[in-house]
């Protein structure tokens, strides 16, 4: 019998010029391989975009929906629930009453209309202004936050009109 | 420059992965093609091994630092693809030994990529009966004539398990063969 190493070590033959074109197969397969990756990387891209996309145009459509919903309710409010009031014409009058005052400043909305047309007159009389202090002080003692509010408004804004 | 040296030379100096790869093509693709033929038979499954083995280099060859040698290296890539591959196909390694003198012989000797002669057939035979690693082992030592060091590095195994294992598997064969009276 052959011992082990007797026998050849060639047993195996391959088609031809199976070596020859070998290197050019696996070169083919990388780029192909590549071509694909960068397929599928692309696509996953556009899907990822389109993925944040919808949620911007989500988020967009919410924040519209959102803002829309201010505007009626604040519009509404406004326009709908407001007394209507000619503060221009309330605070020009010679002859100021009070009377016509604490409405508007018992109701937040208003007040802050109201405080709206107080910052617009660049000098404020100072017997108006005392007499507003006065009822702001008055109906902040009906326990209303706008009122709080306003009073520290109009003592910050006071300096100048004192001085006048 | 041996073509080792190629290797490395494009790769860590001229930095150029392309060439280093084209040059490990050329140096290496028989030695890793026979390899994986013999560890699997069909030229076929031998080429997409060959390829795939190729191709996982590629992509990792940044990664290669240079601690071993590229060959080293590229044919640890092969083995573990092979080991893989014989695992989940159960093919050749894994036919039940009282079929293969029926099976083997037959498929080995009507494949016109088969050029050995009737003892050939019959080595192979008896190297289809060992386990995976053993017939690896067996394969590396006695085909291509590694060192155990280098085979160590390939396989992840000691070198006195793999002297174990050698042995073990060259036991069998010659039994095997002796077993086979025509041969005697």
């Amino acid at each position: 019998m052959k011992k082990l190493d007797q026998i050849s070590k060639k047993e195996f033959s391959v088609p031809s010029g199976y070596f020859d074109d070998f290197a050019q197969s696996v070169t083919n397969k990388i780029e192909k391989e590549f071509r694909e990756t960068q397929n599928e990387i692309l696509k996953k891209t556009v899907r990822r975009r389109g993925r944040i996309y919808s949620l911007y145009a989500g988020l967009a459509a919410s924040a519209a929906a959102i803002v829309l919903g201010i505007v009626i309710f604040d519009s509404s409010t406004r326009e709908s629930d407001l007394p209507k009031y000619n503060f221009q014409s309330l605070l020009d009058t010679s002859d100021f009453h009070e009377e016509d005052i604490i409405p508007i400043l018992n109701h937040e909305d208003l007040a802050y209309l109201f405080l709206e047309e107080v910052e617009k007159i660049p000098v404020f009389e100072i017997e108006k202004k005392e007499i507003l202090q006065e009822q702001i002080k008055t109906t902040s003692e009906l326990d209303s936050i706008s009122s709080d509010e306003i009073l520290e408004y109009l003592e910050e804004e006071s300096t100048d009109i004192l001085i006048y | 420059m041996t073509e080792e040296q190629q290797v490395m030379y494009f790769l860590f100096e001229k930095k150029d992965a392309e060439k280093a790869f084209l040059a490990l093509l050329k140096a290496y693709q028989k030695t890793i093609y026979y390899y994986i033929r013999r560890m699997v038979l069909d030229h076929e499954d031998a080429d997409d091994l060959c390829q795939t083995t190729f191709i996982k280099a590629w992509k990792s060859l940044d990664k290669f630092r240079g601690d071993s040698k590229v060959s080293t290296w590229l044919h640890r890539i092969a083995y573990n693809e092979t080991m893989t591959f014989l695992s989940k196909s159960k093919r050749i390694a894994k036919v039940d030994l009282a079929n293969i003198e029926e099976q083997l012989p037959g498929t080995l000797q009507y494949d016109p990529l088969f050029s050995g002669e009737e003892i050939h057939a019959l080595l192979h035979t008896a190297l289809a009966t060992l386990p995976e690693k053993q017939k690896a082992v067996f394969i590396m030592k006695y085909f291509e004539e590694k060192p155990y060091e280098e085979i160590s590095e390939i396989t992840g195994t000691s070198i006195g398990a793999l002297k174990a294992s050698f042995h073990h598997a060259v036991n069998k064969v010659e039994a095997y063969m002796k077993s086979q009276s025509k041969f005697v």
